[in-house]
């Protein structure tokens, strides 16, 4: 047996006290009847007989103290909370979804019915996890059902994918002393084959969702057609509810994409089971903001999937001024830039490339090649406010730096390759004039094209090419390889993902130290759950069932003092 | 702890009319009867004095010597044997009883039931005594006794002093806490004529049986113990947590009245029962109990019949 509000040594306590208490009230004198006798000789003699005896007779009424200690006893197990199913010989932890699956209509509240309705046949030293944004411990083992209940009425299904596949793998993962039993608790289905000792149990809210239909995948890409500075948008549509001549509309910045003709729209593919994809092309990447909104309709049971963003690109072209002496295989480079544009020095120009005392006029951002041979090999000047190390990391992988063979390149050199960072504004790269000297392997590897592609765009901080951004899945960073750094919420709380890589929670903006993704909910499991669901599932009985302890203890109780009340009444107890 | 004693004037004197009525008196006259008839010449005990005098009662012959009564010869012996014998006879004295009834508050406090005060059972029973001696022309003495022994009533005789003597009786004021020991010092020291000692009382003195019946053991008088007694002075009927208030001292005990504790006090009383029968059984006393709920004069009667009276 265990008890949900108290452990076993709170219980002895709190008996003990009770116990005390109760003697000390025995103990007290109580309030006489007086009584006119001829004489009480022979009461003092009868009560020096009595007194004269062993303690545990001197005690007054044992029985009736025994009695009122068994109904407090009963009353203090009852306030316990005991419950006969306790410590068993598995665990038990429920994972209940808490994902934009859960959001359709009604089924939020389905899921907390059927919550209800486990932890009744639970033991009390189950846990409970709501798997929303990210996992999160709602019931602790031990602790009552009613703090469940006050702690979910603040809560709701966030706009993420389930999660509780990668939460059920981390259990699995874990070293344990008992076999593990895991209760699936929403309307997607369970991984098949979990094995080990894990036992998983689906149990599905009673009625199924309501149909439902939306957009579960948007991405994009480079124009295929070649275009500069477009890309082109994927988008996939699905569910239960029928979308014949259902197009999702597209807006960049909400400027609807009206002006966009036939072509740019097209139906390409229609899978069975309800899937379309949708490819809208040539859209030009400017660094606005795409929105794609598919009106389903009445019927549609989660509108949140109905809407989904990503940030464009800035592909504009880069208006590069070059100045005098720059080295062949630098402006080679530069030229095969597609997004680079030459630009007159005196005109306006988003970046200056030339010596050090040469450059072009101007005070925006420059590549700057150093004439003198000494201290770094390449030099960043950068306004990042975050530590030296970290800005140094993500500027050296945005460059690509740390692609090359440096060891080779200081055997070549006969210096070391070093990359340093200074603090200043605004973005400078400085690198060795003497790298792009003819004679180097570096000017004919074809890294440098890559770092002199990559150097262009970091010094220019255009927002890079974000193929998709979903709600639960690992951002997989620009193209361009920048990973972002740093990220936090639309609230500003930081998401570091201590090195791994950043995972959007929930759709919505986040915000990275380079750029700013906006991830969507894109969950075909979201967007089709119930969807195919024969029949209700019967889940498979826990056993050992806990029962009402709590319901007999009170009538015992009640029992008890019906006895003591009958004794008093009688006369036989004081 | 010692509370407020019951106070005197809440103790009252019994009226003579409801102590002694038509009924009571009739009673008495029927009592009378059968004492004579039960006890042969009617008395308590035969009083033998020691003495050879005038009685009718034969004792015995002796030798003539010149000076003595020639009206005592025994002229049949002499002409049977000529020898001159003189007849002797008793002297029969009579048995002055002394009347010690306990007037102390306790017999004067009324039951928790309603019923009669002790003393109204143990005045009837001194008077029902005092008319059967006087019937035998015995002398019957009143010494009430409370705190203390005081004369009421100085021995006398006279078969028409009953209604007197009841007037005595009904006129005694209730007196204080007992102390019986002390009345019988004072009794010894009163030299009276050795006689019947009839004490009327519970006997529920403070100071224990034990200090009662040695100072009885010392008594030079004849003794008839009267003990008024009730059904509930062995079995009472209380229950519960009390406070128990002595009548006469103000004595309070607290006791909790359980099963145990009501055997423990049972046979205290049995104890206290036994050493006053022992007590009479040893003295040769006279001993009877009276139940006080009942009425006094049957229950004399029966003792009459059945001898227990009879010393």
């Amino acid at each position: 047996m265990t008890f949900s509000m108290m452990g076993w040594g709170g219980v002895f306590a709190g008996l003990a006290a009770l116990g005390a208490a109760l003697f000390v009230l025995q103990r007290l004198q109580v309030r006489h009847r007086d009584v006119v006798v001829p004489t009480t000789m022979f009461w003092r003699e009868a009560v020096e007989q009595a007194r004269a005896r062993v303690l545990f007779q001197r005690f007054r009424h044992p029985w009736a103290f025994v009695l009122a200690c068994a109904i407090a006893a009963c009353l203090w197990l009852g306030f316990a909370g005991p419950t006969l199913a306790g410590v068993g010989d598995r665990e038990h932890v429920v994972l209940v979804d808490g994902s934009a699956a859960a959001a359709h209509a009604g089924r939020w509240d389905a899921v907390r019915a059927a919550l209800d309705r486990e932890l009744g046949d639970l033991p009390s030293d189950r846990t409970v996890v709501l798997c929303g944004a990210a996992p999160r411990t709602v019931l602790a083992p031990g602790e009552h059902p009613a703090l469940l209940r006050a702690r979910l009425d603040g809560l709701a299904p966030a706009a993420s994918s389930p999660a509780m596949d990668r939460e059920l793998s981390r259990l699995r993962g874990e070293a344990r002393e008992r076999p593990l039993t895991v209760t699936w608790l929403g309307d997607t289905a369970p991984p098949e084959g979990v094995g080990g000792d894990v036992e998983v149990r689906w149990v599905a809210p009673e009625g199924a969702p309501r149909p439902n239909a939306g957009i579960f995948a948007l991405g994009m890409r480079h124009a295929a057609s070649g275009v500069a500075g477009a890309v082109d948008v994927l988008v996939d549509v699905g569910g239960a509810v029928e979308l014949a001549g259902r197009t999702p509309t597209v807006a960049v910045d909400g400027e609807p994409l009206g002006t966009v003709t036939a072509r740019q729209r097209d139906a390409e593919e229609g899978d069975a089971g309800g899937r379309q994809r949708f490819a809208v092309r040539d859209v030009p990447a400017r660094g606005g903001l795409l929105e794609v909104s598919l009106q389903v309709g009445e019927g549609d049971g989660l509108p949140l999937d109905d809407r989904a963003t990503l940030r464009l690109p800035d592909l504009a072209p880069i208006r590069v001024a070059l100045g005098d002496g720059v080295p062949g295989a630098l402006a080679t480079a530069l030229a095969a830039d597609a997004s680079v544009q030459w630009a007159d020095a005196g005109g306006e120009v988003d970046l200056r490339v030339g010596l050090e005392g040469a450059l072009p006029p101007g005070d925006g951002p420059a590549l700057v090649l150093a004439t003198a041979a000494t201290g770094h090999a390449f030099v960043l000047v950068t306004d990042d406010e975050r530590a030296a190390d970290r800005s140094l990391r993500d500027a050296v992988a945005a460059l690509g730096l740390d692609q090359l063979d440096g060891a080779a390149l200081a055997e070549e050199t006969r210096r070391p390759i070093t990359v340093g960072l200074e603090r200043g504004a605004p973005r400078e790269l400085r690198l060795w004039q003497a790298l792009f000297a003819a004679d180097l392997e570096f000017a004919r590897t074809r890294a440098l094209p890559v770092v002199v592609a990559n150097g262009v765009r970091w010094l220019v901080g255009r927002p890079p090419l974000v193929p998709f951004a979903a709600a639960g899945e690992p951002l997989l960073g620009a193209l361009d390889g920048r990973s972002g750094g740093s990220w936090v919420d639309g609230e500003g709380r930081l998401l570091d993902p201590l090195g791994a890589r950043f995972e959007p929670p929930t759709a919505g903006v986040f915000a990275g130290d380079e750029f700013a993704v906006a991830a969507s909910l894109l969950s075909p499991a979201v967007t089709e759950a119930g969807a195919g669901r024969a029949m209700d599932v019967t889940p498979a009985a826990v056993g050992g069932g806990s029962g009402d302890v709590v319901t007999w203890l009170a009538l015992l109780a009640l029992c008890l003092l019906a006895a003591e009340w009958f004794f008093y009444r009688t006369g036989r107890m004081p | 702890m010692a509370a407020e004693p019951v106070p005197r004037s809440a103790l009252r004197r019994v009226p003579r009319d409801e102590l002694f009525d038509t009924a009571f008196f009739e009673a008495v006259a029927r009592l009378r009867i059968v004492a004579r008839r039960v006890a042969g010449g009617g008395r308590f005990a035969e009083q033998r004095s020691k003495d050879m005098g005038s009685g009718i009662e034969f004792r015995d012959f002796r030798a003539y010597s010149p000076g003595d009564d020639m009206r005592a010869i025994d002229w049949n012996i002499y002409r049977r044997l000529g020898r001159v014998v003189l007849r002797l006879f008793e002297e029969l004295e009579d048995l002055p009883l002394y009347l010690m009834p306990d007037v102390s508050a306790s017999m004067f406090v009324e039951s928790g039931d309603g019923a009669s005060p002790r003393a109204v059972a143990g005045l009837r029973a001194a008077l029902a005594l005092a008319a059967i001696s006087l019937r035998q022309h015995d002398t019957v003495g009143v010494m009430p006794f409370a705190e203390d022994l005081r004369i009421a009533v100085r021995p006398q005789a006279g078969a028409g002093r009953t209604l007197t003597l009841a007037g005595h009786l009904a006129a005694i004021e209730p007196g204080g806490p007992t102390d019986l020991v002390r009345s019988i010092r004072r009794l010894k020291a009163t030299r009276l004529r050795e006689g019947l000692v009839a004490i009327v009382s519970d006997f529920f003195d403070p100071r224990g049986i034990e200090t009662v019946l040695h100072e009885l053991g010392g008594l030079r008088h004849r003794l008839l113990l009267v003990q008024l007694a009730r059904a509930s002075d062995r079995d009472p009927d209380i229950r519960g947590d009390l406070r128990l208030l002595d009548c006469e001292s103000g004595q309070a005990e607290n006791v909790s009245v359980t099963p145990a504790v009501l055997a423990s006090y049972r046979a205290a009383y049995d104890r206290f029962q036994e050493q006053l029968t022992e007590f009479a059984r040893r003295r040769n006393a006279g001993f009877v109990r009276i139940d006080v709920d009942a009425p006094v004069v049957p229950q004399l009667a029966q003792l009459f019949e059945s001898g227990a009276l009879l010393a």
